[in-house]
Formats: C-alpha cells, sequence, structure tokens
C-alpha cells in the first residue's frame, strides 16, 4: 500500500504542469523532468526518457507518460492521481473559456497571446527534444538514429513508429 | 462541426495551457452535451489509452531491467528524441519569418534546455515581452 505522501506530491507536481503547459503536453517535458528527475528523484534522466518514450509508442496522447511516472512512484494510485492532476486544472480552465472564447476572438490581445507564445512553445519542443537526447543517447549511433527519425518527421508521411521498431532492432543488435 | 469551427477549436486548445489534444476533447465534447459531452469526450480519449499505460507500467516494471528490453530501448528512445525534434521543426517553420520570434524561441531553448532553469520564471520573464512583441498593429 503506497503512502499518502507520494501522492501528494504527485498531485501538487502534476496540477502545477498541467497550468504551464504552454503550447501542450510537449513543451512541459523538460520542467517534467527536472521536477521528477532533479526535485523528486523518483527516477533518472534515462529512465523518464525511457518512459516517455513508451508513452509515444503506446496509442493515446503522449501525455500519459505522466502515468507511467505515477505507476513507477506509486502503484495504481499514483498513476490515476498523476493523469487526473495533470489533465483535471487544464480541462476545467478549457470548458470554462470554451464558452466565452468567442468575445474575445477578435481583440487584440487574443492574437498577440497567440503569436507571443507561439516562438515560446517551440523553444520548449525543441528543449524537449535535446534534453531527451541528451538522457538517451550515448553513441553515435544513437544520435544516427536520432538525426534519421528527424528528417524522416520533417520530410516523409512514413508513420514515426517505424522509427521506433527500427531503433528497437538496432538495439538488440547491439549497435546503438 | 465546420471545418472553421474545429480550427478554432483546435487553436484554443493550443491557446491554453495543457495537453492540446486533452483540451480539443472537452472543448469538442462541451459544445455537444455541455459537462457531460466533455466528460464523454475526455473518457473516450482517455481511458483506454490510461488502462494500456497502466499496463505497460506494469511489464516495464517486471521486465525492464531484461538485456533484450535494455538494448531495445537504447535505439527506440533515440527514436523518440528524433520524433520530438521533428515535431519542433514542424512547428519552427511559420516563425522563421519573424527574427523577434526566432530570438524569443533561441531565448527560451537557451534557458530551458542549457540553463535548466525552472519553466515558471522563463515563461514569467519571456511570455510577456514575447506577446508585446506580437501585437497586431492594425485592427
Amino acid at each position: 500500500m503506497s503512502r499518502p505522501e507520494p501522492l501528494l506530491a504527485l498531485t501538487t507536481v502534476f496540477a502545477y504542469l498541467s497550468l504551464v503547459a504552454v503550447g501542450g503536453g510537449v513543451s512541459v517535458l523538460p520542467e517534467m523532468q527536472r521536477q521528477v528527475v532533479d526535485i523528486y528523484g523518483w527516477m533518472s534522466a534515462p529512465e523518464f526518457a525511457e518512459l516517455f518514450a513508451l508513452a509515444q509508442a503506446a496509442p493515446g496522447p503522449n501525455i500519459l507518460v505522466v502515468t507511467l511516472v505515477g505507476w513507477k512512484v506509486a502503484g495504481f494510485m499514483g498513476a490515476l492521481v498523476a493523469t487526473i492532476a495533470m489533465c483535471l486544472p487544464c480541462c476545467t480552465l478549457s470548458y470554462g473559456m470554451g464558452h466565452i472564447w468567442q468575445r474575445f476572438y477578435h481583440a487584440h490581445w487574443r492574437l498577440a497571446m497567440q503569436l507571443g507564445l507561439a516562438p515560446i512553445t517551440v523553444g520548449l519542443v525543441t528543449a524537449s527534444g535535446y534534453l531527451v537526447a541528451h538522457a538517451a543517447d550515448h553513441s553515435w549511433m544513437a544520435f544516427v538514429i536520432t538525426a534519421a527519425t528527424l528528417l524522416v518527421v520533417l520530410f516523409t508521411r512514413i508513420h514515426p513508429l517505424w522509427m521506433f521498431a527500427l531503433g528497437a532492432v538496432l538495439g538488440w543488435a547491439g549497435v546503438v | 462541426m465546420t471545418e472553421e469551427q474545429f480550427t478554432e477549436v483546435l487553436s484554443l486548445g493550443q491557446f491554453l495551457p495543457g495537453p492540446n489534444i486533452v483540451n480539443v476533447s472537452v472543448l469538442v465534447g462541451s459544445r455537444f452535451k455541455g459537462p457531460l459531452g466533455s466528460v464523454v469526450a475526455y473518457l473516450g480519449l482517455m481511458l483506454g489509452p490510461f488502462l494500456i499505460a497502466v499496463g505497460l507500467g506494469m511489464l516495464y516494471a517486471r521486465y525492464g531491467h531484461l538485456s533484450l528490453v535494455r538494448h531495445a530501448f537504447t535505439g527506440v528512445t533515440a527514436a523518440a528524441s528524433g520524433l520530438i525534434l521533428g515535431t519542433a521543426g514542424k512547428l519552427v517553420q511559420p516563425l522563421l519569418r519573424r527574427p523577434v520570434a526566432v530570438c524569443f524561441g533561441l531565448a527560451t531553448f537557451v534557458a530551458i534546455a542549457l540553463l535548466r532553469l525552472p519553466l515558471l520564471y522563463v515563461l514569467l520573464a519571456l511570455a510577456p515581452f514575447s506577446v508585446i512583441a506580437s501585437w497586431p498593429r492594425s485592427s
């Protein structure tokens, strides 16, 4: 049976992350790593990267990484609490804003915020990719796989999961 | 829902904090059936994947240490980082036309990836200026 303290910590961390996730779930990945690895010490950076890779490969939104983190920290209750904490604040906000969106859709400040937050989101997502690569890539072959996946995503219509499969095969072959 | 309505919902979902697709599910659900619609839409999106994730968590805990799994992960995590970077690459394209936007993007990257500063402070420091810099000059 898990102690209450981890559940409270999970709730606090993910409720906070829910509200600072500017531009989406991937944006908050660096901060999530900072909290989970550096501040709470629940796992190492490479393990966090693995859990995120699992969440990406699995069906459903990538934000389910929080479910995996919650599971690791405190079993099923941890997984449940983390997922709810990550979703409830932003969902409540979305629900509330959904009705009044019409009112400020044409306001200058709305457009300014959208245009102003866009580059910050891009910076965050890039930081996210950099940090996962930093935690996970430890050989030139790994960097090659990262670069190849990047190119496949940017320039082809090949489903990225094929790159995950290729990565797994190369990993098994011991060349990564 | 019309294409235009959906685009609006998508842009609102991205504009608001939180995972975009989660926000979108709540917004779309609320348009059709109010709060109940939001709950149903959210569960439709998340419930199955949540249970799968829990299952994967169990498998990872039990078998994650096996050398076969460890080896596979070395390659999979490499692909995962490439996927994120590819996503960033797609997002960056419309911004390249705006030098100011590029600056704020770079500043954010340096602050978060290299300096490892807390996100809240980086947002408070950069977001207001980025927004002011993006203020539309005509109506």
